[in-house]
């Protein structure tokens, strides 16, 4: 187990690193500074500001020495705890503003993943065991639209109906329960399309097998068949599906953040690589991979769990 | 209930309700889906390719006396806040963004064919090295990427592109390389070791050759993802600038008008909406 579990943080250290050192790279190859404003600065003054964040122009260092010092100072900022100072918001620490903005952005997401889980399986189920044809085509229908609409079309098309028509919901901000059900729902339309898709596929295939067979002529109840047996290893390839999920939910909320008005973590992506606020998507970038990482672990967990044969391995 | 989903599983299940004979295709409504979507899909290529056959007006040219107009006899699908007309608008962005979306999944197959074959041909530690910046692409949200290639690239029509295809090809490239050693244990290549093929022979004549069907069915799973990816770029503000307009563009500028003047949303999400489900409806196979 403890093998297990150093071999999995091992990997995804050396990724993390990856990940920070070719956003850094990145970040520097992009024309334009932080401190490029609308107004132009006097030279000396931003010399200053670069000097004040531990930052260099690039000046007459070749692109590699610039790139390592201004990665030195960052790892001094990384070493001493903290994210670094935000470039654009002044006195803001980076961390201080990520914490902020998480709360929403978490609150969100997991809100979607719930409703995606419980939702798309229940529908998953209801397509496998109906009877009812009309019950059937009815959920395969909005299987194929949940598929086939992005995102901000939901949005668009939720806001119209349930604010602007009908009146019952805010069509964005964020400052009670009322205003969580609109972008909720949007975020996890697609997914518990795919949810269901993939728990009435994975079930069906399940289903076709002979144990099953075995479970039902020694008669045990159709309910326990499937609630302890079926659905237990039909569940495999919904785990692998839940990484890619919370992936969804990160880039995904970003569009519903923008589109809501909430006070979360997207609207900072577009605005902080616009700014070159350098620190802040350095950040940002920090945590939605440690966030997505967590999640594929706790899959790879959940894998262990299911089965036991992967966790000899 | 589920004794009748086994018994539906069960063997006798397939030989039971095929029928057998030519039938009416009109009767046929798998077929009738597939034509009616390829007749949309035709269309919307006809329009992004030759706009002026669909209508006289042009996509640029803004008319005063028809500000806002909701859809009419003139203007088919209304016109926007400078006249302009909204049918020739959304054929003339169907040429980006099915442009963008086509040569995208173009330039992202290739690299992930190079990338994911690469590594699977080399094996030992170029394979490690390679799958360890697939997984590094792969977990930088696409959004942040293709941000940062955006604002790298520009934002015109190559910059869009450039930007697209930055993420496009990591899905592929792991699907390669997993589909070949999947392959590469089977009993053909064992065939062809024994009767001394050299390695290149054997991979590219005959590994490679058996993930054909695999790697085209993602390649077309990617046009509507990158379609979407291309729209969900413009809504942000990170797209074509005026009076060049992408599906995702006219979207962004519906938005904003909505509660007025809805004709101004509605055709564009409508259009990307067909789109996509058409795309989706085209891969589809018939169940028996």
């Amino acid at each position: 187990m403890i093998s297990f579990f150093v071999k999995h943080l091992s990997t995804y250290l050396i990724t993390l690193i990856g990940i920070l050192l070719l956003t850094f790279l990145l970040l520097h190859v992009l024309p334009g500074g932080p401190f490029d404003a609308e107004r132009a600065l006097p030279a000396e003054i931003k010399t200053q500001l670069y000097q004040k964040y531990g930052l260099h122009e690039k000046g007459n260092d070749s692109f590699l020495v610039w790139v390592l010092k201004d990665l030195k100072s960052y790892t001094l900022y990384l070493a001493h705890g903290e994210l670094g100072p935000s470039l654009k918001y002044k006195d803001r620490d980076v961390g201080k503003i990520i914490l902020k903005a998480m709360g929403p952005s978490l609150q969100l997401g997991f809100a979607a993943l719930i409703l995606s889980l419980i939702l798309g399986i229940i529908l998953g189920l209801i397509m496998v065991g109906t009877q009812n044809a009309w019950l059937g085509k009815t959920i395969s229908w909005f299987n194929t639209l949940g598929l086939s609409t992005p995102s901000f079309i939901t949005g668009i098309t939720l806001i119209l109906i349930f604010s602007i028509f009908l009146r019952w919901l805010p069509p964005a901000l964020w400052e009670g329960w009322r205003f969580f059900i609109l972008p909720a729902l949007t975020l996890s339309l697609g997914p518990v399309a795919m949810m269901a898709e993939l728990t009435a596929a994975s079930l069906k295939e399940e289903l076709k097998k002979d144990y099953l067979r075995t479970a039902l002529a020694k008669g045990l109840t159709p309910k326990k068949i499937i609630a302890k047996h079926a659905l237990k290893n039909a569940a495999f390839p919904m785990l692998t599906f839940i990484g890619p999920l919370a992936a969804h939910f990160i880039t995904g909320s970003f569009i519903v953040e923008t589109m809501f008005a909430i006070p979360g973590l997207g609207r900072h992506f577009v605005a902080s690589v616009i700014d070159r606020d350098m620190f802040l998507v350095m950040g940002l970038t920090l945590t939605f991979a440690v966030i997505l990482m967590t999640m594929n672990f706790l899959v790879d967990v959940g894998y262990g769990f299911l089965d036991p044969r992967v966790k000899k391995r | 209930m589920i004794i009748l989903a086994l018994e539906r599983s069960g063997p006798r299940a397939e030989s039971r309700g095929r029928r057998v004979g030519i039938s009416n295709p009109l009767n046929d409504r798998f077929f009738m889906k597939k034509i009616i979507v390829l007749l949309y899909l035709v269309f919307l290529t006809v329009g992004a390719t030759a706009p002026q056959l669909i209508t006289h007006h042009r996509f640029d040219s803004p008319d005063q006396n028809a500000l806002l107009h909701p859809p009419n006899s003139i203007h088919w699908l209304g016109t926007d806040e400078l006249g302009r007309d909204m049918l020739s608008r959304i054929l003339y962005g169907a040429r980006v963004s099915l442009g963008c979306a086509l040569i995208a999944t173009l330039i992202s197959g290739l690299l992930g064919l190079f990338v994911g074959g690469l590594a699977a041909f080399k094996g030992g530690l170029v394979e490690t090295a390679l799958m360890r910046l697939v997984d590094i692409f792969y977990a930088i949200p696409d959004l942040l990427l293709a941000i940062l290639f955006g604002v790298f690239f520009g934002t015109g029509f190559w910059g869009l592109v450039l930007s697209l295809s930055a993420f496009g090809w990591v899905g592929i490239a792991r699907m390669v390389r997993g589909e070949l050693l999947r392959n590469k244990t089977a009993l053909f290549v064992e065939a062809g070791q024994a009767l001394g093929l050299s390695q290149k022979r054997l991979f590219f004549f005959h590994l490679l050759p058996q993930i054909k069907s695999v790697f085209f069915t993602v390649l077309l799973l990617k046009i509507p993802a990158l379609i979407l990816a291309e729209s969900t770029l413009s809504f942000v503000g990170l797209g074509l600038k005026p009076p060049y307009a992408s599906w995702g563009v006219l979207v962004a500028e519906g938005y904003s008008a909505m509660r007025f003047y809805p004709h101004l949303i509605i055709f564009p999400s409508l259009v990307i909406f067909l789109t996509m489900l058409s795309l989706k409806t085209l891969k589809t196979k018939r169940i028996s």
